[in-house]
């Protein structure tokens, strides 16, 4: 069973994507709200998503599956944070 | 007798999937065919996509051309809005229904992908598939299906009109370019295998 927090993911999720950003000279706040939308907000596209999701299963080392996450929940960072922490638990 | 009426008002849902699954792969390809990389998985997600509302493809955004009471093609078309809106729909149920193997394929796809189809925005009218059923081919079917589409721009008040189309599809662009479209760009994979104009035509 992981240890992993939801708090641990969003940690994850902020640097990953502050990274990727800092190429185009833009910046991710460093603690966004639970209702935060990265596709809204423009912070990723349909390729951000799916690296995103590649770069999760890559740094905690483990196969996530996303089908019982609400699509419209996909990349809301409170939601996604919280489902991947219940996927590595299990 | 030709009739153009949205296929989600005829027949059974099961026969619908099972006439428009090779019409929409046909329409989609070379794109679909270089993207799945597999008939199975690619079948699989179209007959997602196709059950899905808010997706591009859904089933019930398909207009269909019946000769009697054959369906001798379609077309699917939708505004820039509604088809962003779609295609990230679209992104969401590959991510969730595809196994990680499959996700790392469909990663380096839509990487090698980006930017090959331009942004549409949301006053042009997108002609997202087109296609006439191979039993009424080279019948002027391709050519009222483009009547019938510009026709339903006009009703829904668009002046401005958009689609992509491969740039090895003589047959297709010369027809487009029969009704006023013009390339205005073209754009390549990153690796060269697929390339694709992007044509508009305003009226």
């Amino acid at each position: 069973m992981s240890g992993v927090s939801a708090a641990d993911v969003k940690k994850f999720i902020v640097s990953h994507l502050s990274k990727e950003l800092e190429s185009s000279g833009r910046m991710l706040n460093g603690d966004p709200p639970d209702d935060f939308d990265l596709l809204q907000e423009g912070i990723i596209d349909s390729l951000g998503m799916f690296n995103l999701t590649a770069e999760l299963e890559e740094h905690f080392g483990q196969e996530i599956d996303f089908e019982g996450l609400d699509p419209e929940e996909m990349t809301i960072i409170g939601p996604l944070c919280r489902y991947v922490e219940r996927t590595l638990r299990q | 007798m030709c009739a153009i009426r949205l296929l989600c008002e005829t027949t059974d849902e099961k026969s619908r999937l099972q006439h428009v699954l090779p019409w929409i792969k046909a329409a989609g390809d070379p794109y679909y065919d270089w993207f799945f990389q597999d008939d199975l998985t690619c079948n699989k997600f179209l007959c997602l996509w196709l059950q899905n509302p808010q997706s591009e493809i859904f089933i019930g955004r398909i207009q269909a051309l019946f000769v009697g009471p054959q369906i001798a093609g379609g077309f699917i078309a939708l505004d820039g809005e509604d088809l962003r809106k779609c295609r990230i729909t679209d992104t969401k149920c590959l991510i969730a229904k595809s196994s990680l193997e499959q996700r790392r394929k469909i990663l380096a796809r839509l990487a090698l992908s980006e930017g090959l189809f331009l942004p549409v925005s949301s006053d042009e009218y997108y002609l997202s598939k087109i296609a006439v059923d191979r039993g009424f081919e080279s019948r002027g079917y391709g050519s009222l299906l483009m009547d019938m589409y510009l026709e339903c721009g006009v009703k829904s008040g668009f002046s401005r009109y958009r689609l992509d189309v491969c740039v090895g599809n003589e047959i297709a662009i010369k027809c487009y370019e029969k009704f006023g479209f013009k390339t205005a760009n073209e754009s390549t994979t990153k690796n060269g295998e697929l390339k694709y104009f992007s044509m508009t035509y305003e009226r």
